[in-house]
């Protein structure tokens, strides 16, 4: 890059992109996908005129609301600050030697942080909006007012716990975080998890281990006692990114493609492999995450039938891993690109038959009517169509499955 | 009728009256050609466009605005205006850069919208994807605690500012890129990039002093 970004601040990295992970899930941009769909092909009397003209209106109304209540609400807001202890002093280091009992932080707004005998947290911020502390070992019990301005986050290595109000447990240990939660929610973040985040609900458990056997990171999922909204983060979404800093199958230069891939540089990474160079590393590779990755690779660089090799090897290698349905669903929408419309509908069935989340399984349906009418299973479609009709109250993809059966 | 007769990467077909129609799409469709038959109404080209260009405009996006939900419709709505605009696209090649600059402009508008909800104390929203939140899980705790205060640093810039620096130095973009993501010229990209490092430094710098 001819001018590259001088560093923004004199202890930032730059750019900062480098040290952040994609923060975009297949499952966002599938759901925006539908959402175009929806506003581009749907029938709607919500839209053009109607729509600005009403969002006009609110906007000339909260204005105007705005202009009488502004100076009051402004005049009553007053900044929080840091979260202190409830002594007012700043949140210490704590370090509890082993055989000592439990110590109890209080902090101001009524949280309260027990860490266990051997354990070690430390405040990392505090400010008006964020509570961030690190728990560097042993097990710390949160109890964390709801309701409150900050958001709090506990660092744990392996993990990091975000939380708004609620009772939680963070327990590390040498190689796995723990997490239960006693009351409210929390949403755990790991490269473990499938989009790197997962919500437990009250009763909830996670266990979050590095495995050295593999060198893959693996997160145990306990059932939780209320259902999950994000499909991606559900129990059978949870297998994972290969640790940074694992031993490589490869060495030198041909490390770059992965280098490029973790940064979401596809065609970059795709560059440095080539065709021969995916298929060498589907050959070498065991790990279910390095083929993910090399399917990913494939894909997102615009060459979908690489990406065959490995997700095919992902589903040899790893039927029963919670990530096979996801290899499966990815595998009949490549081959359904790739006009193989019978290899799609097998692959879609394989999907089905997994047991995919439920966020992803409208989606299969759609595409396995699609691909049994364009391979001349016109039968089996409307079978699969009855299938969806049952199983889908509310289909919001109705529309397409009639359009596919009346070709 | 037959579009193309290039090796497959793509094939469907669909009932065009009594005839079957058949469309193919060679490997490496250019966005030239993808935007070019999106005009005549093909759908998969126009996927074949979202795919192509949503992971980063997704991404961009994201960061500007640090809301997941904001984001989305952000994201939505950018690539809905430039599917029914697409006629207003004079260099069909640079389908990528022209969303991008969409989605860059109504996020700056829906980032003013917010500071004056917030001023008026209206605003609910939660920024659950700040940048300390997006770290890297091996990353040191100096670097998550310099994220939190850049995260601070930069909820205290002008909208513009912000969106600047964020595209200049999460996203890596040139001097160039930045000007035109934002709608600006290359002067004043970078004075906003000036007024936004010394907004930042002058506030990690104060922040350290303070720990």
């Amino acid at each position: 890059m001819p001018d590259a970004p001088e560093p923004p601040a004199t202890k930032v990295p730059a750019p900062l992109g480098r040290v952040l992970v994609d923060p975009v899930s297949a499952a966002r941009m599938q759901r925006v996908w539908c959402q175009i769909e929806k506003a581009r092909h749907g029938r709607s009397v919500w839209g053009g005129p109607v729509r600005w003209a009403f969002i006009s209106g609110l906007i000339t109304a909260a204005v105007v609301l705005a202009g009488f209540v502004a100076p009051f609400l402004v005049a009553e807001r007053t900044s929080p600050g840091p979260l202190l202890t409830e002594q007012g002093t700043a949140v210490p280091t704590v370090r509890v030697a082993a055989h000592a009992s439990a110590v109890t932080v209080r902090l101001a707004d009524e949280s309260t942080i027990v860490v266990a005998p051997g354990g070690v947290l430390e405040p990392l911020a505090s400010s008006a909006s964020a509570f961030i502390v690190r728990l560097a070992a042993g097990k710390a019990t949160f109890h964390v007012q709801p309701g409150g301005p900050r958001r709090w986050v506990v660092e744990a290595g392996l993990a990091s716990i975000e939380v708004v109000g609620t009772r939680f447990q963070v327990d590390r240990r040498a190689s796995s975080v723990g997490v239960r939660v006693e009351r409210g929610a929390v949403l755990v973040r790991a490269p473990s998890l499938e989009d790197g985040v997962v919500k437990l609900s009250a009763g909830g458990r996670i266990d979050v281990a590095a495995d050295d056997a593999d060198r893959d990171s693996t997160a145990r999922l306990a059932p939780s006692p209320e259902p999950n909204d994000d499909a991606a983060s559900s129990p059978s979404a949870k297998r994972v990114a290969e640790e940074r800093g694992a031993p490589q199958a490869t060495t030198g230069s041909s490390n770059d493609w992965r280098q490029e891939a973790a940064n979401a540089r596809y065609v970059e990474a795709y560059r440095r492999l080539g065709r021969q160079g995916i298929r060498r590393e589907t050959q070498r590779s065991r790990a279910e995450d390095a083929l993910m990755t090399l399917s990913d690779i494939a894909r997102k660089s615009g060459h979908p039938a690489d990406a065959i090799e490995p997700l095919e090897r992902v589903l040899e290698l790893h039927p029963d891993s919670s990530r096979a349905p996801l290899a499966a669903l990815t595998l009949g929408r490549v081959e359904l690109e790739l006009a193989r419309p019978g290899h799609a509908a097998r692959a879609l069935r394989r999907a089905l038959s997994l047991g995919l989340p439920e966020a992803l399984r409208e989606d299969a349906y759609v595409r396995l009517i699609q691909a049994l009418v364009q391979s001349g299973q016109s039968r089996k479609a409307r079978l699969a169509a009855d299938e969806y009709d049952r199983l889908f109250r509310n289909p919001r993809r109705r529309a397409e499955v009639q359009r596919w059966l009346e070709r | 009728m037959q579009i193309a007769l290039l090796p497959l990467q793509a094939y469907f077909t669909r009932a065009a009256g009594a005839r079957r129609v058949r469309m193919r799409i060679e490997p490496a469709a250019t966005d030239r050609e993808l935007v070019q038959r999106s005009r005549q109404g093909d759908r998969w080209a126009e996927e074949a466009l979202y795919q192509r260009h949503v992971g980063e405009v997704m991404r961009v996006t994201l960061r500007l605005l640090a809301r997941s939900s904001e984001a989305e419709d952000v994201v939505q709505d950018a690539f809905v205006s430039a599917f029914r605009r697409l006629d207003q696209l004079s260099d069909d090649e640079a389908f990528g850069a022209w969303v991008l600059q969409i989605a860059v402009r109504e996020a700056h508008r829906r980032f003013r919208r917010r500071k004056l909800l917030r001023r008026l104390g209206l605003d609910r929203g939660e920024d659950d994807v700040s940048l300390a939140s997006q770290a890297d899980p091996a990353a040191s705790p100096e670097l998550l605690a310099i994220l939190g205060e850049v995260d601070q640093a930069l909820e205290r810039l002008p909208a513009a500012a912000r969106m600047a620096w964020i595209l200049r130095y999460v996203e890596g973009y040139r001097i160039d890129e930045v000007a035109r993501a934002c709608g600006c010229s290359r002067a004043t990209a970078k004075r906003l990039l000036l007024r936004a490092r010394a907004s930042l430094d002058a506030y990690v710098e104060e922040e350290s002093a303070n720990a």
